[in-house]
């Protein structure tokens, strides 16, 4: 069932058994899985179905740490989330992530990849992930498309699996089954405000729920689980001050700290001894029909004896200028669009004006032709080494809320005050660096590094993923994280937080599948302990 | 970043992006080899004439000059490199073009391997194909 929150009557106290605040890839992902039991459920999402400019301004906010992408564009606030804008990328953790890594503060799980392992299938299911195959070793024997092999072993490949672009959007995808359970009521427009324990502050009572239109209203329910992202996620908690003045969750001051991004940037230029170098493996390809996507990474015997996080090195190929140029050329593109409406029995629109443009420079067809159609043999000038980190956990790296700018439902917007430490650029440098010897070794070519651990700025076009970590993050001790290996808020009996704010550490894979995973453990939770109650 | 580093950059991006070690020249096309021969009172006269893209190394060669003024010195130089390569001028001399390249290709893979690498304007070089090139820069 559907309900617009705009038409429920102010002031109107819903009861349910399990409230989710949030319908994106956690939230979605636990309805499901919940939606099989008997259990009332009552999703909360802020927005409808589709984007809406005014739901969307309620993420903006203010980046005071390192620059980053405005908040309002780094997530989406519709049913689906930030799956609206998944890139699809899938790999899971390795058992190195969740150990406590010596030299590196901060790391440790209080779980271990086998807690996690049983869901991680379900959850390549759910991310319409065709093949559970996720060892190397497999896909270099099944690809065409040779990756490059070290020597001494320092560096190693990684493979990403790559969820079709029509199966990304899970608002769109698992709208009817969702909307179509029983026991599942989806309320969009639904703004939660803020959570509300009863007195003695050990157990959520009910949260507040306002519409942009006016009209508030409570739900009590007998479990809450917090799904709305990596910077919403401390952002409620810490506007939740009725009971708890510094917000709950946030007795030791945790709540927003720990604020993790998978930072990415160009840590060089890779200059290939030979313009014919093969580089099929780390562009994105079909292999089995599967698509898929080679890293290179420092392998773990490396990452563990100079105390580095993991950094995987995309290596993206720049051709000679000539071929870049005529992919650009209007000749070409107007003939193709030419051929493509003609194969579709349509009469291209504006004829005469491309016809002009393939006429008037016919001469530089073959070469656009050559371009588009041989890309993977085109010269290769140099390639770029795009660098991704699995960031230092840092408690300094942070969202706060803003004390003085308020949303349209009177709230203070969030400060994002994103950190990176000198661990994470010594980890980068020593990584080119290595990278850079083993080409040299192996007769590959040499590389020009874009970084140093000298600099003070970060390089130019460092950004991140949209990837928004480690802000309820997940520990056995109180002093150290806001939730406990369930997932529960340490010292709130019924209050759970799902999604990759509970990340302990950023990972080595990208957040979907793992945030999924861990949603499903979960959904089997909370399944147990309220069937034993 | 001044011109020097911009022009530097220029001339190590033509230089390397045809292709690491393959930057020496083919032993086939060092024609002037055998004629050079008799100019081994020049030092490290084989060794220069490995690299085909002379102005090119010259730029390189002057940036390693700046990072290690210690090794200012032609003579200097030719021993180290000769040395790594366990030789001396009379076996140089007498060996193949071929040979001393194939020698000098390995002595430049057991570098990058053993990390004896120089970082010259964010370039990371063989510590011997950075010292040849300063040779070149000192000739």
């Amino acid at each position: 069932m559907v309900i617009d929150a705009k038409t429920v009557p102010e002031n109107q106290s819903i009861e349910t058994d399990i409230c989710i605040i949030g319908a994106g890839a956690a939230g979605i992902a636990l309805a499901k899985a919940l939606s099989t039991t008997k259990h009332r459920i009552a999703i909360l999402e802020s927005g409808s179905f589709d984007f809406n400019q005014d739901t969307q301004s309620l993420y903006q906010g203010k980046n005071v740490g390192i620059p980053y992408f405005p908040l309002h564009a780094a997530r989406l606030r519709f049913f689906g989330g930030t799956t609206n804008h998944w890139g699809g990328y899938c790999d899971p953790f390795e058992d190195f992530d969740f150990v406590r890594r010596e030299g590196i503060p901060h790391t440790g799980w209080p779980i271990q990849k086998s807690d996690i392992d049983p869901y991680y299938s379900e959850a390549a299911d759910f991310c319409r992930i065709t093949t559970k195959e996720w060892k190397n070793a497999y896909w270099e024997e099944q690809d065409k498309s040779p990756a490059f092999h070290f020597e001494d072993q320092r560096v190693d490949n990684k493979i990403i699996q790559i969820t079709p672009s029509t199966s990304r959007h899970f608002g769109s995808i698992y709208r009817e089954a969702v909307t179509a359970a029983e026991n599942v009521t989806t309320y969009l427009n639904a703004n939660v405000t803020g959570i509300v324990s009863n007195e003695a502050g050990r157990q959520v009572s009910h949260v507040e729920v306002a519409t942009l239109e006016g009209n508030r209203f409570t739900v009590k329910s007998r479990q809450f689980i917090l799904a709305a992202g990596g910077i919403e996620n401390p952002r409620i908690l810490l506007l939740s001050t009725k009971r708890h003045r510094n917000g709950l969750g946030n007795q030791n001051d945790l709540v927003g700290r720990f604020f993790m991004e998978h930072p990415r940037f160009t840590a060089g230029r890779f200059y290939p001894a030979s313009n014919k170098i093969k580089l099929g493996f780390y562009s994105a390809h079909k292999v089995n029909n599967v698509q898929i996507k080679g890293h290179l990474v420092l392998a773990r015997k490396v990452l563990e004896a100079e105390q580095l996080v993991d950094v995987q090195m995309k290596l993206t190929p720049a051709y000679d200028q000539k071929y870049v140029d005529a992919l650009d050329a209007k000749s070409g593109n107007s003939l193709v669009y030419m051929m493509k409406s003609l194969s579709h029995g349509k009469a291209p629109d504006e004829f005469s004006k491309h016809l002009s443009r393939v006429v008037f420079d016919i001469e530089n067809l073959p070469t656009f032709a050559y371009s588009k159609y041989f890309k993977d043999s085109l010269p290769v000038h140099h390639v770029e080494l795009v660098t991704r980190l699995d960031a230092v956990p840092n408690p300094d790296s942070r969202v706060l809320l803003s004390a003085s700018e308020r949303d349209q439902l009177g709230q203070p917007r969030v400060e994002l005050d994103w950190r990176l430490s000198d661990l994470d650029r010594r980890s980068a440098v020593r990584a080119a660096e290595i990278m850079a010897e083993e080409f040299g070794q192996n007769g590959l070519g040499r590389l020009q590094m874009n970084i140093s651990e000298s600099d003070r700025e970060w390089p130019a076009d460092t950004a991140g993923g949209f990837h928004h970590m480690g802000t309820t993050r997940m520990s056995d001790d109180p002093k150290q994280g806001v939730v406990d290996k369930d997932c529960k808020v340490h010292g709130i009996a019924n209050l759970y937080v799902a999604g990759s704010s509970v990340f302990t550490t950023a990972g080595s894979g990208s957040p979907t599948l793992t945030i999924v995973a861990l949603a499903l453990r979960l959904a089997d939770h909370l399944k147990k302990g309220m069937a034993s109650s | 970043m001044n011109d020097s580093v911009i022009d530097r950059r220029k001339f190590i991006s033509n230089l390397l992006c045809l292709g690491g070690i393959a930057i020496l020249a083919s032993p086939q096309r060092s024609l002037a080899w055998a004629s050079e021969r008799a100019g081994l009172n020049r030092p490290g006269l084989p060794l220069t004439q490995l690299i085909r893209q002379q102005d090119s190394a010259r730029v390189i060669g002057q940036a390693y000059l700046e990072a290690v003024p210690e090794e200012g010195n032609a003579l200097l130089l030719s021993d180290t490199i000769l040395g790594s390569l366990s030789l001396d001028a009379d076996h140089a001399a007498a060996l193949a073009p071929e040979a001393l390249h194939q020698r000098l290709r390995e002595r430049v893979r057991e570098d990058f391997r053993d990390s004896r690498t120089v970082k010259l304007d964010g370039w990371i070089l063989s510590r011997t194909e950075a010292r040849l090139m300063a040779l070149i820069a000192l000739s």
